[in-house]
């Protein structure tokens, strides 16, 4: 489509060989492997391309001088950057920083209404800046893949997933025949530990699980063996123990293959459990560089300090960070042994591969050792933070000792009622419900799923309780219960002294499910849309006063968003022209404003960026205290919720599983969920510690 | 699959139901005595009553309806008060004709409509998408009948290339046939082909957007090949909606179209019915163009069945 580039033969730079990006952005550092002679494909290219600085073996991937525009501007300024073969590097940065676009030029894969300049260079090829689409089509899927952020939309919804993992071998016929690509498609389905991978190839997407779409999409984008993957936030959208098995598994196949891994994420923790090196981007530049251990302890750029502090909710990296790294590395010496997994399948195929990774990790380590001088120990298990997370969890009362499930008071009736209180707000028992598929409905599976699946328990007036378990856990339905917006199917429940259900089974009326709502007031996940974008942010926030005269309503939307931090200039504007943050600091005047006893805090912060998302909490935290306001705050993040609740309530299929205060369930769980849910939760001080 | 194909056959039969009572209740109401209509406005009150009798007007409506419907069951539509022929009678010819008119306009439409509608969205940014967007924007708003009395002007009367209206039977000759048909199949199909078209363009656009596309290119595909491998079954899926509503539209644009070219279809026969106050046979043509009409959703219904996955098991 676009013309034969013209700037593909030009010589590099030689003042961005090596060293400092113009305007001093960032440090490159550039792999100085000089003694190695690795000619790699299409070391023909590369010669002419090699710089004097750069002897023997091309970086994976080099970066310079990138910079993308947009019809507004510029908005990635001149980075550099350089991934060694075999190299994990993460690139940290929030929304808006330029990340993604800098991982969408690597494959060409920019929207067309931007435009590219600069160098880009993936496995000693050529210069791609503006390559044809038929040389990207080349190298994409080959030298080159990606795995996206969204499993859920990643795959095409008409095409069985075998085909779609099978497409990517016949469009580079790197296997021939049909046949023989389905074969290697049930293989590599099987090797990204799907279970029973001849039925998945035979899926359609929407039968797997959001983290099961993933491995699948891993499963394409490994199938030719590429030099370099590109992961967006591929984690991001699931659930924090599938995140830990996708990242171990991603790892492990990485490493497998020896592919470099260049890892996109607003997650530090995450990124730090992942790669070697990181780089921070900020407004369309580096700002900071470097092995993830230095630039996590010693960060030398204030916005990387700050990103830090944001996600160090629990304060224990920055406090003893610095003699903490120094600490050895012994929790996971135990090193190259195949991640264990709920889903590892097959035993002979993981040992199979495991010496693969011994062999393949051995050549890369001396190379990366040099590389990465100051780093201690060269990073043996793929993603540390996350599995040693589980010995000191485990520590402080060996699990099985205590109760199987920690829950305060008495058994009555044979059934547990967690977080039991004298005169709770919300007094809750045995609710359950259960949703039925219609008569005619032709799904195989049963008629009956159980959301919530006989649940007790109390909420006392004033209590900040932490509602924590993975997606259909029943979180969601618990809180549509509590804010009145769907009736158990049996147990009884009552609000705030009104009855939504009684044991008879009568149910609320309208004006005591009016009663309720007025008491319960919900802040949403997605702030985005959760507001209606026609709406005034002044009729947004006095909308749910009903009742109330027009001018004390005003009088109240003005009070309530000065008490998020508003001020009273915003109430004549629209919502998009607010940031995410402010959207969401809206949503919760909007839910202030009737003066509730209870707020519902449904994922407040996880749709924001990492630097707003503590002020949120802290807000939230706040106004809740000043209140005295009844706070059930849920999450899927046990370190948000250790941050912001001083009880918290465990869930899993539709269960309570286990309840108590915060920091008990935290350094002492019982119950196995528990203890898989804190254990997968990505921790920077376990990374740091770890490393 | 198969529960859902089998639901979806229960609700059509239970709205024909529901269309029929309609049907017969409006035409019911609609002032004017079939007796009279039959016997002329001459004849005694003594012939009158003895004429509902035989018509089986002196029944009360449930029992009308019960005797009427029961023989659209079995294919009787009763006989004409007017011409005293039975309605099957002048009905199915038409019928067949109104069919082709209508399949060859829809024809039409889609071969318009489906390649300009993803050229002007695969080049949506480029001055020749605009032209092709602006080219159906142009056909959206002319009307079926003026884009055929247009073709008629150019074709038949200064080209003399087709006959200005007229029609064949298929049995003699299909060139004639072909020739006859080409005009109002044309202004039934460019039309609706134009209105197609954009939502074709608007479906490909979005689909562009998908994720999966991404997925397809970051494969290695390039991004027409993906669009066509990918994208293009999933566009369909938005498009056989529109194109379900637009048969309904070429349907009835059909009623006038064979006015304009002179063709003996149904809504021919419609028309002249409603002059001649033949109740017994306008009420058959239009449950006919009504069943027509469901049927056309039915089969829209199992074809997503076909094209989607995810419906050949959610309930």
């Amino acid at each position: 489509m676009s013309p034969e580039n013209p700037a593909e033969n030009t010589p590099p730079r030689p003042g961005s060989a090596a060293g400092n990006g113009p305007a001093g952005a960032g440090r490159t550092d550039a792999p100085r492997s000089a003694g190695t002679s690795d000619p790699g494909p299409g070391s023909g290219a590369a010669a002419k391309a090699g710089s004097p600085g750069e002897a023997g073996g091309q970086p994976a991937v080099r970066i310079r001088d990138l910079r993308v525009a947009g019809p507004a501007g510029e908005l990635v300024h001149g980075i550099d950057l350089e991934i060694a073969p075999g190299e994990r590097v993460g690139l940290i940065g929030e929304s808006g920083s330029g990340k993604s676009l800098t991982a969408f030029s690597v494959l060409g894969l920019l929207d067309e209404q931007l435009s590219v300049s600069g160098e880009i260079t993936i496995a000693g090829s050529e210069n791609l800046i503006g390559a044809s689409e038929a040389r990207f089509g080349k190298l994409r899927g080959t030298v080159a893949s990606m795995v996206f952020q969204e499993p859920m939309t990643a795959l095409n919804p008409l095409m069985r997933v075998g085909d779609q993992v099978a497409e990517t071998m016949l469009v580079h016929g790197t296997v021939s025949g049909r046949a023989a690509a389905h074969r290697k498609a049930v293989e590599l389905l099987d090797q990204v530990r799907l279970p029973d991978p001849p039925r998945i190839s035979r899926s359609y997407p929407h039968q797997l699980s959001g983290g099961q779409r993933q491995r699948v999409v891993l499963a394409i984008a490994l199938a030719n063996d590429p030099a370099v993957l590109i992961a967006d936030e591929p984690t991001t959208a699931l659930d924090v123990t599938v995140q830990a098995q996708v990242l171990e598994l991603m790892a492990q196949l990485v490493r497998e293959r020896g592919s470099s891994l260049l890892f996109i994420s607003h997650d530090l923790a995450v990124v730090g459990s992942i790669t070697d090196r990181v780089a921070v981007m900020k407004d369309g530049e580096i700002v900071e560089s470097g092995p993830v251990r230095e630039v996590f302890t010693a960060q030398r750029h204030p916005y990387t300090r700050a990103l830090l502090e944001a996600s160090d909710l629990s304060g224990e990296v920055l406090g003893d960070a610095a003699s903490g790294a120094r600490s050895g590395s012994a929790g996971d010496t135990a090193g190259t042994a195949p991640p264990v997994t709920a889903t590892s399948t097959g035993g002979a195929g993981t040992a199979a591969t495991t010496s693969g990774t011994a062999s393949a990790a051995a050549g890369r380590d001396t190379s990366a050792d040099e590389v990465h001088d100051r780093v201690a120990t060269p990073r043996q298990t793929p993603v540390a933070g996350v599995r040693a997370a589980s010995a000191p969890a485990a520590a402080p009362a060996a699990p099985g000792t205590g109760p199987e499930h920690r829950w305060d008071g008495d058994e009555v009736t044979g059934e547990r009622i967690y977080n039991q209180a004298e005169q709770p707000l919300i007094r809750a028992r045995g609710v359950s419900r259960l949703y039925r598929r219609g008569v005619l409905s032709s799904a195989r599976t049963s008629r009956e799923v159980k959301g919530l699946d006989d649940v007790s328990f109390d909420i006392a007036p004033g209590q900040q309780v932490g509602l924590v378990g993975e997606s259909g856990s029943g979180k969601s339905t618990l809180i549509r219960q509590i804010c009145a917006l769907d009736t158990p199917t049996s147990g009884e429940i009552e609000i705030a002294g009104i009855t939504l259900r009684d044991a008879e089974g009568r149910e609320a009326g309208r004006k005591d499910l009016h009663r309720i709502r007025e008491q319960v007031s919900i802040v949403f996940q997605d702030p985005m849309a959760s507001l209606d974008p026609r709406m005034r942010v002044r009729q947004i926030v006095a909308e749910p006063l009903i009742g109330v005269p027009k001018a004390e309503a005003a009088e109240r939307a003005a009070e309530a968003l000065s008490s998020v931090g508003l001020g009273a200039d915003a109430l004549d504007r629209f919502p998009h022209q607010f940031s995410g943050g402010q959207r969401q600091r809206i949503g919760i005047a909007r839910a202030l404003v009737t003066r509730p006893k209870i707020l519902v805090a449904d994922e407040p912060v996880s749709a924001l960026d990492v630097s707003v998302r503590g002020q949120v909490l802290d807000l939230i935290a706040e106004l809740a205290r000043e209140n005295n306001l009844t706070l059930l705050f849920i999450s899927h993040d046990m370190s948000v919720v250790r941050h912001i609740c001083d009880r918290v309530m465990v869930m899993s299929a539709g269960r309570i599983v286990e309840a108590g205060p915060t920091e008990e369930v935290y350094s002492d769980p019982r119950h196995e969920f528990t203890r898989k849910l804190i254990d997968a939760t990505p921790n920077l001080a376990e990374v740091l510690h770890g490393a | 699959m198969v529960i859902r194909i089998l639901r979806q056959l229960g609700v059509f039969l239970l709205t024909a139901l529901a269309a029929s009572v309609v049907v017969f209740t409006l035409l019911s109401v609609v002032p004017g005595d079939p007796a009279e209509v039959a016997l002329g406005t001459s004849a005694t009150p003594e012939a009158l009553e003895a004429q509902r009798e035989a018509m089986g007007l002196d029944q009360p409506a449930p029992a009308r309806y019960a005797e009427w419907i029961m023989g659209l069951a079995t294919g009787d539509f009763g006989v004409s008060a007017v011409t005293q022929q039975p309605v099957i009678d002048e009905l199915a010819p038409r019928l067949g004709t109104t069919l082709l008119l209508v399949g060859a306009g829809m024809g039409v439409a889609l071969i318009v409509a489906v390649p300009l509608g993803i050229v002007a969205a695969i080049r949506h940014n480029k001055p020749d998408g605009a032209f092709f967007s602006g080219l159906s924007q142009l056909g959206v708003a002319v009307p079926a009948f003026l884009a055929g009395i247009l073709l008629i002007t150019v074709f038949a009367v200064h080209l003399r290339w087709f006959p200005s209206g007229g029609w064949v039977r298929p049995g003699d000759g299909l060139g004639d046939l072909l020739r006859h048909l080409a005009l109002p199949a044309l202004s039934l199909g460019l039309v609706q082909g134009a209105v197609l078209a954009r939502y074709v363009r608007s479906s490909v656009l979005d689909v562009k957007r998908e994720d999966y596309l991404r997925t397809a290119r970051a494969k290695g595909l390039s991004p027409n090949r993906a669009l066509m491998k990918h994208g293009l079954r999933n566009a369909a899926i938005p498009v056989l909606t529109v194109s379900a509503v637009q048969l309904t539209v070429v349907l009835i644009g059909a009623v006038v179209i064979e006015r304009v070219f002179v063709i003996n279809g149904l809504g021919d026969l419609l028309l002249m019915k409603i002059d001649t106050r033949d109740m017994q046979s306008v009420q058959a043509i239009v449950m006919v163009l009504v069943l027509a009409v469901l049927l056309i959703n039915l089969i829209v219904d199992i074809l997503y069945t076909i094209i989607d996955p995810r419906l050949r098991e959610r309930a």
